[in-house]
């Protein structure tokens, strides 16, 4: 049997029209509305692990370049994760891009050359210096208290657009640093979770959902298996409706509905050369990353809400203590051509418009140098960049600035609160309207926080 | 009737004036009264007083109760409720058998007397104390805390009351002359998360440790959402700010040690099983007088026998190189002694050594027998061999080791061979020449006069064999006592552990000064507050003058006859666990954001007899499952669609999904695959691979955690032991929403996910699962489809197979023996393994 045949008998077997309507009915995650018009659909998260230093990424510091060697003219927070020592300029140029002119240093060549398409946050900060915190910080709003994550806040506000799928994936996620709680459903209904696909120890092209196939049984005994199942399941229904074993029916076939579509999202055989070319996956340092981003069009395109992309593996990324030239080159070539290649592939097939795509590590790092050998930075969550690019957010745009050597936000200053609310709010979600009771009281992402960057919205 | 104004204003002082007595009215804050029972028509339906507040509401609103449900139903309602595993075939099969009038409540009391009532019981308790085996947040690092499960376990099954069980946990470490196992129950609120390693917030972090106290006290104790009023006064019920830390000070006098990295609490040191190790010992002893002599006789191949310590300086001498035994009497209380020594590692002189407590190596117990063989004197190739048994206890013992050359190590203790002696490296078939000369009672550190590791105590008759024993101690084998004596020892030998830190509660002699945090930001300290109990409660009077009120204080209030809310939140957890929902479904809020009671009168009905009944849980347990209203048919009704569409009268028994750890053990039940063992350090059960390699979750100095899949019957342990890892539980668990357990959680979701789908086709447990099943058939002389079927059937689902049941399962066996598909069998016992039936309690 094909699995065009597959699918067909799938829809036939399942297509009486009381159950399908009834999928809506009981389904958590039918698609609903949003609060106001949305102008982004969907939202494809590139998670940088360990922290890329913003002064030598993508802000651009003049006079920590001049003041190379000398004390920070100011002081160091009070509470600090490492000690620094004198300013660090950037080992690497920069150079102006695009139209907009914005200065992209030479570790993200082949992003540069879409700074027209981009939003440049400068001026985000967050609260914790640990990765732990930071982590969970920047995926729940909560370094100290189980919350539920973004993905899951977004699921559960939206629902999916595809009933074969879930509404919240994460490929290749780190379970290091809070883990499963950085895709997790909190108190929120165990539906709205992340579906992780693989881990970061996993190579891309390995990652798979657990228990997606039993290497026991053939699909098509396995087809055989739900069919005898939901005969049975439904002989006991004795005449009267129960809601729940309907919905339980309806749970089976969504799974073998994801078993069927899962492999084929992931299955990039048919991409041309030319695309797969564009992801960097003809490069053996490209590959992996590559895939996930590949992966992510993919789910984003058969209208998953929320995709994460994880660049983790079995390290903690971009975490250059030390050895920041040898650590950032390398982490930089990994990423650069897949993300462009992403940003690129998204434009031309439209989806760049209701996507919104986010890049962010969970904190910057400070100006000042660490260890020895001058060749090392420590974590700063008190100032620096992100961006954002399609759905809803101007582009070649940048707003806020940390300040003169990149220590601490400074200007049009974004809390990791504020960027969830501005995300929600492209989504169409008013963040202090998407509320969750639980023990008594209702909850929100952004706790008790959050301003929306109107600034930053077309 | 109001005016709107009026209304409106009276809905403004409600939501604007919280603490005020308008809160103070709320209904769960009212003492409990004694309701008068409502009188019933239909007298004939009710077994207990229970029935009657069930039944005066549905004849209020004319609604007939449900008929009673079958019997297999009832049987497996009950098993699952009470013990959480189903029943096996043999089990109906007696209940329908039994024509008593009292059969049912034999098959109850039968139940809960069963060791597995207190497994069933402490999965939800254990999810209020947020029992797990690592440490949460980012870390995650393992803690050796399972005493306290089995204690929880133990607890359930002795059918402990209420408040002792409440107040060992809350302040066992604090009652006068605790016992080591009150002190083990205290662990209970050291079970809060605990950041480690990298985090520069240690003090704030103390703070939400005891935030999460005060969360957990509330919402296990007095059903009220006190961590509203962290940060201001509680929105809704009478808490205001200051009482919140004046709550907080209670709990706030638990000593924060270590620096660095290792930051904790108190910790007792705690020898697993002390107490039927002890039992176990002295049944022993008195059957040692009874074994005959043991270790008299010489036997043949003695080379030499020694009765003191001596050192023999020509090394030419006893340089054996091939099996050997050596039998001594030895009576020590020492960790550390060398019987016989020819063995100086520092010095690269290896030859052979035998003796107590390892030279203190690492891996070497203190106390038991240990012994090495090297192959080649200047680097270590050969074996090390350590014994399970305590030989340290103080009283004489006969002790043997025989090696075997190439072949094995075995060690005798009194006679009878150590059954659990573990084995590291490959038995040498040579034995290095060393340059020490045979040394006895005592060892060598890098000299050629030996002068460590001596021996304390007696040591006596030390004999050098130069061959294999078979019976080193020369006891007569076949004697019934040698038998129970040897069975003796493998029971001890399962029950040795390394002993454990364990996190208890201790208390700070000078207490800490408590101050209001302001915002609830733990930097900004405003008022200083003594301890003390919401104004909203009676006030304590008992508290001697000169001390502040501490944990013990706060435990014996909650068990107050005039606290209106702990007796009223613990039965209402009782009904939840047999409804699905309590009669007030919001168990963990009794305040007013909470539910109200769906059965006000019931509930009071019921704390009141849990009162006087000296908060006795098994009597509760026992009344509700003898209700009618218990008994009642699960199937849905339409006349109870739109009367009562949420079941909250209960003219039907609730249909509910089974929680996660009782999904895996019936498919180990059914399977036969269970291991009933009770008790114990957690296990891994098989879980895909690679959820744990990354960097960061099993390097040392981190989590320093690999997952290891258990081997042998520990694979099929029952659920509630896995190793509860809360950053990333099991699979199995977390897609039927068992809970990580980082908070105290009263009432678990159930949701119906298409994850659960897959892992209950398709997790690899559940596959073998299925296919042992198959295997079970066989094996018990099943054979035909037909036979086949009704057996299953039974064993799954406790029923026989109605005529259309049975010709789909023949149809789809056919089908898959057409499609030439391998495992038709195990394929179908899959199946069932997924029925809707199968994964509900009916």
């Amino acid at each position: 049997m094909t699995r065009r045949d597959m699918l067909q008998r799938t829809s036939l077997g399942f297509g009486s029209v009381a159950l399908t309507s009834m999928l809506h009915a009981e389904n958590p995650l039918a698609a609903r509305r949003s609060h106001f018009r949305p102008r982004a659909k969907r939202v494809i998260f590139l998670f940088m692990k360990g922290g890329p230093a913003h002064m030598d990424t993508f802000e651009y510091k003049p006079l920590l370049q001049r003041d190379h060697g000398k004390p920070l003219p100011f002081a160091k927070p009070k509470v600090t994760f490492a000690a620094t020592g004198n300013l660090l300029a950037s080992p690497w140029k920069f150079k102006k891009y695009g139209q907009c002119g914005h200065q992209v240093s030479e570790l993200f060549p082949n992003v540069a050359r879409h700074v027209d398409d981009i939003c440049f946050l400068h001026g985000v900060h967050g609260t914790n210096p640990a990765h732990g915190g930071a982590l969970l910080k920047l995926h729940t709003g909560a370094d100290n208290f189980v919350r539920p994550s973004m993905g899951a806040w977004v699921s559960y506000g939206l629902g999916t657009e595809n009933a074969n799928l879930p509404a919240f994936v994460t490929i290749c996620p780190t379970l290091a640093h809070g883990g499963v709680n950085n895709w997790g459903s909190a108190f929120l209904p165990a539906h709205y979770a992340g579906t992780p696909i693989g881990n970061a120890s996993i190579k891309a092209k390995d990652a798979k959902v657990h228990h997606i196939k039993n290497p026991k049984w053939t699909s098509s005994q396995q087809r055989a298996q739900l069919d005898f199942l939901k005969k049975l399941n439904h002989d006991n229904l004795g005449g009267v409706p129960n809601p729940i074993l309907e919905s339980r029916i309806n749970s089976f076939e969504l799974a073998f509905r994801m078993q069927t579509a899962m492999p084929e999202i992931q299955d990039i055989r048919g991409e041309t050369g030319a695309t797969r070319k564009l992801y960097g996956l003809d490069n053996a340092v490209t590959e992996d990353f590559g895939r996930q981003c590949l992966m992510a069009r993919r789910f984003a395109e058969r209208g998953v809400r929320f995709v994460q992309v994880s660049h983790s593996d079995s390290k903690v990324q971009w975490d250059q203590h030390g050895n920041l030239r040898k650590g950032h080159t390398e982490k930089a070539s990994e990423v650069d051509k897949p993300i462009a290649g992403l940003l690129h592939d998204l434009k031309v097939r439209g989806l760049l418009d209701d996507t919104l795509v986010v890049w962010s590590g969970e904190f910057g790092r400070t100006p000042t140098v660490q260890g020895s050998g001058m060749d090392g930075r420590d974590h700063n969550p008190w100032g620096f960049t992100m961006w954002m690019a399609g759905g809803g957010v101007k582009d070649g745009f940048r707003f806020g600035a940390t300040d003169d050597y990149g220590f601490y936000a400074e200007r049009d200053k974004m809390h990791i609160h504020d960027v969830h609310a501005t995300i929600l709010h492209l989504l169409g979600i008013d963040h202090e309207q998407l509320t969750y009771r639980y023990s008594g009281r209702d909850f929100r992402l952004t706790d008790v926080f959050g301003n929306v960057a109107k600034e930053i919205l077309t | 009737m109001k005016t709107p104004l009026l209304t409106l204003v009276f809905l403004l002082a409600a939501v604007v004036l919280p603490g005020e007595d308008k809160s103070r009215d709320h209904w769960s804050f009212q003492p409990v009264k004694k309701p008068v029972l409502p009188t019933v028509k239909n007298q004939a339906w009710v077994q207990n007083p229970i029935d009657q507040f069930i039944l005066a509401r549905l004849e209020s609103k004319r609604i007939n109760p449900s008929a009673i449900a079958p019997e297999h139903t009832l049987v497996r309602r009950l098993s699952l409720d009470l013990t959480g595993l189903p029943p096996e075939p043999k089990t109906l099969k007696a209940f329908k058998g039994d024509k008593a009038p009292n059969a049912y409540r034999k098959l109850v009391k039968r139940l809960i007397a069963s060791p597995h009532y207190g497994e069933r019981m402490a999965q939800n308790w254990l999810d209020l104390a947020r029992f797990a085996d690592t440490s949460g947040y980012a870390a995650d690092r393992t803690r050796n805390v399972w005493p306290y499960r089995d204690w929880v376990i133990r607890a359930f099954n002795e059918n402990k009351p209420y408040n002792q069980f409440s107040i060992e946990q809350l302040a066992g470490d604090l009652l006068p002359n605790a016992t080591v196992e009150q002190k083990v129950a205290s662990a209970f609120h050291r079970h809060a998360m605990q950041a480690k390693g990298n985090n520069p917030r240690k003090e704030e972090f103390r703070v939400k440790g005891i935030i999460d106290r005060l969360q957990t006290t509330g919402r296990a104790w007095l059903g009220l959402t006190l961590e509203c009023a962290e940060c201001h006064d509680h929105k809704h019920d009478p808490i205001s700010q200051k009482e919140y830390y004046q709550l907080f000070a209670i709990f706030n006098n638990v000593p924060h040690l270590g620096a660095g990295y290792n930051v904790h609490g108190p910790r007792m040191t705690y020898t697993p099983y002390s107490e039927s190790r002890a039992r176990l010992k002295k049944q022993q002893a008195l059957l040692q007088s009874k074994l005959g002599p043991v270790g008299i006789q010489k036997q043949d191949g003695l080379i030499e026998e020694w009765q003191k310590e001596t050192h023999v300086k020509d090394a030419a001498k006893f340089s054996l190189n091939s099996s050997l035994s050596i039998t001594a009497d030895i009576q020590t209380k020492a960790k550390i002694g060398d019987i016989v020594s020819k063995y100086d590692w520092q010095a690269g002189q290896r030859s052979y050594v035998f003796g107590v407590g390892g030279e203190g190596d690492a891996k070497a117990a203190p106390g038991k027998l240990f012994a090495w063989f090297s192959s080649d004197a200047a680097t270590f190739r050969g074996v090390l061999a350590y014994g399970s048994q305590v030989v340290n206890d103080g009283k004489p013992h006969h002790v043997a080791m025989v090696f075997n050359a190439g072949k094995s190590v075995r060690f005798f203790v009194d006679g009878v061979e150590d059954p659990s002696v573990q084995i590291e490296g490959a038995v040498p078939k040579t034995l290095a020449k060393s340059s020490r000369g045979l040394a006895i009672g005592v060892g060598y550190d890098r000299s050629a006069v030996p002068n460590v590791h001596r021996f304390q105590g007696k040591l006596s008759n030390v004999r050098l064999y130069d061959r294999v024993l078979g019976n080193p101690a020369g006891l007569n084998e076949l004697k019934p006592e040698a038998i129970e004596y040897r069975r003796l020892s493998v029971e001890l030998s399962k029950l040795a552990t390394r002993d454990l830190e364990i996190p208890v509660m201790a208390e700070q002699e000078k207490p800490r000064a408590t101050h209001i945090h302001i915002r609830g930001d733990f930097n900004n300290r405003g008022e200083v507050v003594r301890p003390g109990l919401p104004k909203i409660f009676l006030p304590l009077n008992e508290i001697p003058k000169g001390r502040q009120m501490n944990r013990l204080d706060f435990a014996r209030w909650l068990f107050d006859r005039k606290n209106p809310l702990t007796a009223r939140v613990e039965v209402n957890r009782i009904w939840q666990h047999h409804f699905g929902a309590g009669l007030v479904r919001t168990a963990a809020d009794f305040g007013r954001h909470g539910e109200t009671p769906s059965h006000p009168k019931l509930l009071d009905w019921l704390a009141l007899y849990f009162m006087e009944s000296g908060w006795d849980r098994k009597a509760i347990h026992q009344l509700i499952v003898e209700s009618a209203t218990y008994q009642q048919a699960s199937v849905h009704r339409a006349d109870l669609k739109l009367a009562d569409p949420e079941n909250q009268l209960l003219a039907r028994f609730p249909r509910i999904r089974l929680p996660a750890e009782q999904i895996r053990d019936s498919a180990l039940v059914v399977s036969g695959l269970l291991n009933k063992r009770i008790g114990g350090p957690s296990v891994f059960p098989l879980q895909p691979p690679g959820l744990y390699e990354e960097r960061g979750q099993n390097t040392p100095g981190n989590s320093n955690f690999t997952w290891k899949d258990s081997t042998g019957p520990d694979r099929y342990r029952r659920s509630l032991y896995t190793y509860w890892k809360r950053m990333m539980l099991h699979p199995v668990l977390s897609a039927f929403d068992a809970p990580t357990r980082q908070v105290c959680i009263a009432k678990r979701q159930i949701t119906n996910t298409p994850q659960q789908a897959l892992v209950a086709l398709n997790a690899p447990m559940f596959t073998e699962a299925a296919t042992a099943l198959v295997k079970r058939l066989v094996k018990e002389g099943y054979d035909g489809d037909s036979k086949k079927i009704t057996a299953v059937f039974r064993i799954c689902l406790s029923r026989d197979p109605d005529v259309r049941e049975r010709r789909q399962c023949l149809a789809f066996l056919k089908h898959q023996r057409d499609q030439k598909q391998a495992n038709e069998w195990s394929a179908l016992t899959s199946v069932l393994m997924n029925l809707d039936e199968w994964l509900t309690r009916e």
